[in-house]
């Protein structure tokens, strides 16, 4: 499993967006203009390259928040490590 | 199953072509926005070149979602236009427009055989422009206030796809296997 924490989760998704403003943890993906077609996919790439694991797209919709996000890949890791 | 397709314009196809390009969420974004009529949509159509320029529907599942096209084929200097609208706004955000992004370029860089392409696009419009910039387009100049001039290379292409290639094809193959 992946040891990155939120705090480097949360900064490497922002390098990868290109965003320069402030996400909280409770910010809405949806509200993240950056988190478009292409912003998923990086994210994507982002959450495969880290996590070792393809994400599907329906996930990335349903997620509500960054935090959310990254406990959902956690567990879909440790899921996958087992 | 989960199926993009892609497919060249048909007569049958112009006057969808004609709903989706005069919907707000797309004409604002054009440069040019004027609301188009049947008629001039026909005319529109009777005088596209085919060698020249392309135009294609891609679709999910059978449904319809948007156009994507390369225009203005330079077969001597192989430079191209593309464009990309999504005209079904509950697919705005979906995978599919990427898929189809990467069709057409692969397409006029592999198939054609072209090696550059250029875009004018407005300022306001950043999510063309950040999807540009992940495909490999380079910023080049202002023309003024509204448009900016970038150009996409070969190589650069090739290079910045690689990654959402490879995602989306696990992510078609993770669909067609549940």
């Amino acid at each position: 499993m992946s040891e990155i924490n939120f705090k480097s989760f949360s900064r490497e998704f922002k390098k990868s967006l290109s965003i320069k403003y402030e996400i909280e943890d409770n910010t809405f993906l949806k509200d993240i203009s950056e988190f478009d077609s292409m912003g998923k996919i990086t994210t994507s790439v982002l959450i495969e390259d880290i996590f070792k694991f393809t994400i599907d797209f329906e996930t990335l919709d349903k997620t509500k928040t960054l935090a959310e996000l990254y406990k959902v890949c956690c567990e879909r890791s440790q899921k996958k490590d087992k | 199953m989960n199926s993009p397709k892609l497919r060249i314009i048909k007569n049958e196809d112009i006057q969808l072509l004609r709903y989706w390009k005069n919907l707000d969420h797309i004409r604002y974004k054009m440069i040019e926005n004027n609301l188009i009529g049947i008629k001039d949509q026909r005319k529109w159509f009777a005088n596209i070149d085919e060698n020249y320029t392309k135009y294609f529907i891609y679709s999910l599942n059978d449904k319809d979602v948007g156009n994507v096209k390369i225009s203005n084929i330079d077969y001597k200097k192989k430079l191209f236009e593309a464009g990309i609208f999504c005209g079904d706004k509950s697919f705005l955000n979906h995978w599919i427009n990427i898929w189809a992004c990467i069709e057409i370029y692969d397409y006029a860089f592999n198939e054609l055989k072209l090696k550059k392409a250029h875009a004018i696009i407005k300022n306001e419009n950043t999510g063309v422009l950040r999807l540009n910039k992940s495909l490999g387009y380079i910023y080049k100049k202002n023309l003024n206030n509204d448009l900016q001039y970038l150009t996409l290379d070969k190589n650069n292409y090739l290079e910045a796809s690689v990654k959402i290639k490879k995602y989306l094809n696990n992510l078609i193959k993770l669909k067609n296997n549940n």
